[in-house]
């Protein structure tokens, strides 16, 4: 088991669905509210990976991510406008984050 | 250092909606958490449900609000027990708050728990509270591209209400272009035309819905 005893955050990263209801300028400003409360945050960045949306055809099955990124794009291969599956898109993941540390064992 | 996380922001809520889930399971507890705009109908439909259905169900409510318990008092008249939360200007109800007012409930008692949202379309949408489903209402006054415009209510969503159908004569509203927007993006998405005012209209499909899907949730828990 590895303890890290960090007290500077450096960058997080978090990776948005295209439809995950997230305004990054919203999260971005939220973070800066965040890092001026915390004195661990001070010097921290915010990544923001954009996961873009895929949907799979109800008909044919195949992958496709609309180039509009609406949902309700007609499938590329097929042209099947309806009951599309959606594979991704809705993520709000934190991926990563990069810490300078005190102390490890 | 780097620290690979790879956790959703939104995990702590749903850890508590799962035990929620879990907790409602076994009581056979059917819950549905009802979103929609402000104004669209969402206690008005209560309203009629509670009374309709109480010789059938034991049906209880949750009602989120920003401020007042102007709703908890309108659907507590009906006789069936409501709950207030008051978000003080948050947008949504989370599985926290949920729990934190279930003891006040006798989950022996009851069939159905209602959990009227907050008004709006998208944050509700992004935190579960435990519920076996989603429900979607949008009115004719709102217009027939919201399907269009907020996807993931309606991609989620099992039941979608379209209420206020009596005044259909008097706004454009397409309903054949709203339903196919909105089944588009959920092709199990049940649909069900109503009007909340007056003596009702088209309610019954919702009632019949619900007592099965009751119905079910008891079965599964042998209660």
């Amino acid at each position: 088991m590895l303890a890290c005893h960090a007290r500077i955050l450096l960058s997080a990263t978090v990776r948005c669905g295209a439809l995950a209801n997230i305004v990054p300028e919203a999260l971005e400003t939220a973070f800066e509210v965040l890092k001026a409360n915390e004195p661990g945050m001070q010097t921290a960045r915010l990544h923001i990976i954009h996961e873009t949306l895929v949907l799979a055809c109800g008909v044919c099955k195949r992958e496709f991510t609309p180039e509009n990124g609406s949902p309700y794009a007609p499938c590329p291969f097929c042209g099947h406008e309806f009951f599309h599956d959606l594979r991704s898109g809705r993520e709000l993941i934190l991926e990563q984050l990069q810490v300078s540390e005190e102390q490890e064992e | 250092m780097e620290i690979e996380v790879g956790r959703s922001l939104l995990e702590s809520n749903d850890r508590l909606a799962a035990n929620l889930s879990a907790n409602f399971a076994r009581h056979g507890v059917l819950v549905l958490n009802l979103i929609s705009s402000p104004g669209a109908g969402k206690t008005s439909l209560l309203e009629k449900t509670l009374i309709a259905l109480a010789p059938s169900l034991r049906m209880a409510v949750i009602e989120g609000d920003l401020q007042t318990d102007n709703d908890a008092r309108r659907v507590a008249a009906s006789g069936a027990q409501a709950v207030q939360i008051n978000t003080h200007g948050g947008c949504h109800l989370d599985s926290k708050l949920i729990m934190d007012v279930l003891p006040q409930f006798d989950l022996k008692k009851l069939d159905v728990l209602f959990i009227e949202n907050v008004g709006n379309l998208v944050c509700p949408v992004e935190f579960n509270c435990g519920e076996d489903h989603k429900i979607a209402l949008l009115s004719v006054t709102e217009g027939d591209d919201k399907p269009e415009k907020y996807p993931q209510l309606f991609n989620l969503a099992s039941v979608l209400l379209l209420n206020k159908t009596d005044l259909l004569p008097h706004v454009d509203f397409d309903m054949n272009r709203a339903v196919r927007f909105a089944t588009t993006v959920n092709r199990n998405l049940t649909v069900f035309p109503v009007c909340c005012r007056g003596k009702g209209k088209g309610l019954q499909p919702w009632y019949d819905w619900l007592i099965a899907q009751s119905a079910a949730k008891r079965a599964k828990a042998g209660v």
